[in-house]
């Protein structure tokens, strides 16, 4: 269909088709096609009221021609010259066909080509326009030098203000919209409030602008409101009539009226919500909406590639001040052993400078078995993704500082590599030292006064056999002055000097070691004879306060890894407690009982079980806090000490309340692997 | 009467010690027991000899001091030498008041605790002795009717044959032949020796 078949249509009396069948093209063309004079629209077919968006025919017909078109064409010349000059040379030729620029019935304005044939018809010229709009390929070349114009402008520009400014103005420009203006969250995220970027292509907008700054809107409510919310474009087409517009009293008084909000998102953020108006009210223009919104989105992108450069510009900034503010030495490197990245201290610790360590491999800072160790444990690193180590840093003048180091890997990009950190723990280690130090101190104290207490009766755990040995030789010596050589009596005097003398020296061997003060020494230990030992320098106190011992040493050899010394020392505190605790307790059974057998897992349980005054369910974990005592002349360490050995040898010491009178202390240790031997 | 074997009876919980106890008290030709506890020692039945007992005072269980309160309460005493390992004065004070013989802190002397043994040994034969003699007049004071009895308690408060007849109510005559059956019942060969008897027996004369 061109112009030819518009102009047969109006061709007077004597058309060859039936005038229905006329009508029936006109109507249905899908080009729109008017009959206008010099003044008026005279007729238009039902294409032209879809085209322009009006809601009727009548009222389309109503509006003076010039309304039509928007002030300006593309070229700058205002329309209605430049429509006179498009008249004048149809009228010369015939007919005429050119682009020209139209405004829809909701104020948009888009291309079209015409077709314009002046017509005699009866004493006057009609003009018959057919109207074509312009291929969408034409409208996308528009819209895209429109974008690109745009998001160049915004790349430049150095802000979301600016940015936004840019499209206010352009957009504005484009349709020839009345105001626009932009709404940004607030720091905390609950309100939108009105940012500087506005733009009015007309004048007279100042009061709206005023009002609009002085208000901020929490989601849902006003234009912005409602975008920030929903995300999606809104069209409100009278806001003065709108129930959710708190500035309508505002916009009636500057003659607002159709308005437009979208939102600029960057993933899902609303960035910004920008809002046009209009001085008419509209119905919504589809076509502008999507026109803004494609506008928006690119504005989205830019904003959100800027943000990200942004972003990282920050991390990278942030990470080096992070990185060089650590109190210990930083370290990147590859799986090859490349270093990546280091902290200043790294060089300073060091001494090697930048473009050394550059050049270095991680286990050139390790020498000997160091360099074995932290080779694995790299290797732990990009296997297992985390390991730790301490080892000697060495430096680039030789010395040598112990450091903890840490591994931890990262995959980026399908690459593994190694981030980690490491930490000068010289002071820690003399501290360690200092305390494990002050330990054994204290535990020698404490066994030395226990010991102490049991003075009586150790030495009279010496003079048992003392004075067994005095009176059998005093036997063997009268036999011999009186001559009456009775072999067999002197062989078994003798022999029982011999097991006695024997006996006291073990005893004093015992004492000895106890008051001994030396560093622990682990070794493979009978746990059985550890406790005969001690049952030897208790025996004594427990004959004195009437108490039976018995040992129940059911496992044959429970060998353990341990410190003899020690592992007495506990032994010792427990049955001295054990004793202490049935002294002056009229019972039945004043019985001590030791223990060992097998646990779980193959451990060894001795347990020390008295029948005294026992310990009240409360109390039974106070008991082994430092300084908590019973007795009146006790330090209270006893049992802190003796927890902290059995810990210290892998296992664990506690008490439990008898079924009957009394406690029992429980203590299990590992029990020794081929491994330990 | 022959004499038995005395016996030395030792209670001590050091096994070597009571060897050596045994050994040092075989050296003077003293049979001995040993046990080693006061339980024990408690549990056997004493000889039926003159005994004595060398006592560890610490021991496990019933303490050497226990056992001889014990003994004491039971009336069975025994002559007790005390041994300690480290003895103290109240101890010592305590175990000699409680009859003990001797009390030796270790180490000692071989011949004081053979003194102690022999002077506790013959402590116990004497009581013994006289245990034995008092048993005797005991069966022959049974063997007395109750009327010779009454007349034996009345003689040896020294009453005449005519006064005794006038307390118990009977003839002069009747007193004469009761108290002819008590010397010979009691193998008295003058009021003055029956006169003894009646104190080891403790008989007095009950005075209506």
């Amino acid at each position: 269909m061109n112009g030819e078949v518009a102009s047969n249509i109006v061709k007077p009396a004597h058309e060859r088709l039936p005038e229905r069948a006329l009508k029936l093209l006109f109507d249905r063309s899908a080009d729109a096609i008017l009959l206008m004079d010099s003044e008026t629209l005279v007729d238009c077919n039902q294409a032209t009221v879809r085209m322009l968006q009006y809601s009727s025919k009548e009222e389309l017909l109503s509006t003076h021609p010039s309304a039509l078109s928007p002030p300006f064409q593309p070229d700058g010349r205002s329309s209605q010259e430049k429509a006179e000059e498009m008249r004048a040379k149809a009228c010369e030729r015939g007919n005429h066909r050119f682009e020209w620029m139209i405004k829809s019935a909701a104020g948009s304005v888009f291309p079209i080509e015409v077709l314009l044939t002046a017509i005699p018809l009866d004493d006057r010229q009609v003009l018959c326009a057919v109207w074509h709009e312009i291929a969408d390929l034409k409208r996308a070349e528009e819209q895209l030098s429109l974008l690109q114009t745009i998001s160049m402008e915004v790349s430049a520009t150095i802000d979301l203000t600016n940015a936004l400014e840019v499209v206010l103005r352009r957009v504005c420009e484009k349709t020839g919209w009345a105001i626009g203006q932009s709404w940004l969250p607030d720091h905390d995220g609950r309100h939108l409030v009105c940012s500087p970027a506005w733009f009015a292509s007309v004048g007279g907008m100042e009061k709206f602008r005023i009002s609009s700054r002085g208000v901020k809107f929490p989601p849902g409510i006003g234009l912005p409101g409602r975008v920030w919310v929903s995300k999606q474009p809104a069209w409100i087409i009278d806001v003065t009539q709108d129930a959710n517009f708190p500035r309508a009293d505002d916009a009636r008084e500057v003659g607002l009226k159709a308005a437009l909000g979208i939102p600029i998102l960057s993933g899902d953020e609303v960035l910004s919500v920008i809002e046009f108006f209009l001085r008419t009210p509209q119905r919504e223009d589809e076509r502008l909406v999507r026109v803004i919104v494609t506008v928006a989105e690119e504005l989205g992108l830019v904003i959100g590639r800027k943000r990200a450069e942004e972003s990282l510009r920050w991390e990278k900034s942030f990470s080096d001040t992070t990185i060089d503010s650590l109190p210990g030495i930083f370290y990147h490197y590859d799986h090859h052993g490349r270093f990546l990245r280091w902290n200043k201290n790294f060089e300073r610790v060091t001494g090697y400078s930048h473009e050394e360590i550059a050049g270095m491999h991680p286990l050139d800072f390790f020498s000997g078995n160091d360099k074995h160790l932290i080779a694995e444990r790299i290797g732990e690193v990009f296997t297992t993704s985390e390991a730790s180590a301490e080892a000697g840093l060495v430096c680039k003048d030789g010395s040598v500082i112990p450091y903890f180091f840490t591994g931890r890997r990262f995959l980026f990009d399908g690459n593994p590599y190694l981030v980690g950190v490491g930490v000068d723990i010289t002071e820690r280690l003399k501290a360690e030292e200092e305390l494990r130090r002050t330990q054994a101190e204290l535990a020698h104290v404490t066994r030395v006064t226990t010991m102490g207490e049991l003075a009586a009766s150790i030495a009279h755990e010496v003079n048992q056999p003392l004075g067994a040995i005095v009176g059998n030789a005093e036997i063997c010596l009268d036999k011999l002055n009186d001559g009456q050589l009775d072999l067999e009596l002197l062989r078994e005097a003798l022999a029982d000097i011999v097991s006695d003398g024997l006996r006291a020296s073990e005893v004093i061997a015992g004492i000895r070691a106890l008051a001994r003060k030396s560093t622990p020494q682990k070794m493979q230990l009978d746990l059985n004879l550890v406790i005969r030992e001690v049952l030897m320098l208790v025996g004594q106190e427990a004959r004195r306060k009437g108490i039976e011992l018995r040992a129940e040493l059911g496992v044959v050899h429970p060998f353990v890894l341990g410190d003899r010394v020690q592992l007495q020392q506990v032994l010792l505190n427990l049955l001295i407690n054990g004793i202490e605790a049935m002294d002056g307790v009229e019972v039945r059974m004043r019985e001590l009982r030791v223990m060992t057998e097998r646990g779980e897992g193959n451990v060894v349980v001795a347990r020390v079980r008295d029948c005294g005054v026992g310990i009240a369910p409360q109390e039974i974990e106070q008991i082994f806090k430092p300084f908590h005592t019973t007795k009146t002349g006790g330090m209270g360490m006893g049992l802190a000490i003796s927890r902290s050995i059995i810990e210290a040898h892998g296992g664990r010491l506690w008490a439990e309340a008898n079924d009957g009178p009394g406690t029992t202390f429980i203590f299990i240790l590992p029990p020794v692997k081929d491994g330990d031997l | 009467m022959t004499e038995k074997q005395p016996v030395v009876i030792i209670v001590d919980d050091d096994s070597s010690f009571r060897a050596f106890l045994a050994r040092l008290v075989g050296t003077i030709g003293l049979q001995s027991v040993s046990f080693a506890s006061a339980e024990e020692f408690l549990h056997t039945a004493s000889p039926d000899a003159p005994a004595c007992l060398i006592l560890d005072v610490q021991m496990p269980g019933l303490s050497g001091l226990d056992l001889q309160r014990e003994l004491m309460r039971t009336d069975h005493q025994i002559p007790t030498v005390f041994i300690t390992g480290h003895g103290d004065i109240p101890m010592s004070v305590q175990a000699v008041k409680a009859g003990a013989v001797g009390f030796l802190t270790k180490p000692f002397r071989n011949q004081d605790l053979l003194d102690a043994v022999r002077e506790a040994i013959n402590l116990d034969r004497e009581a013994r002795q006289r245990r034995i003699a008092v048993a005797g007049l005991r069966q022959r004071y049974d063997s007395l009717t109750a009327r010779e009895r009454e007349v034996f308690a009345l003689v040896v408060e020294g009453l005449l044959n005519k006064q005794i007849a006038g307390e118990i109510g009977t003839t002069e005559r009747t007193v004469k032949a009761h108290r002819h059956q008590v010397m010979q019942k009691m193998e008295a060969d003058s009021v003055a020796e029956l006169v003894r008897m009646a104190d080891k027996l403790m008989i007095t004369a009950r005075v209506h």
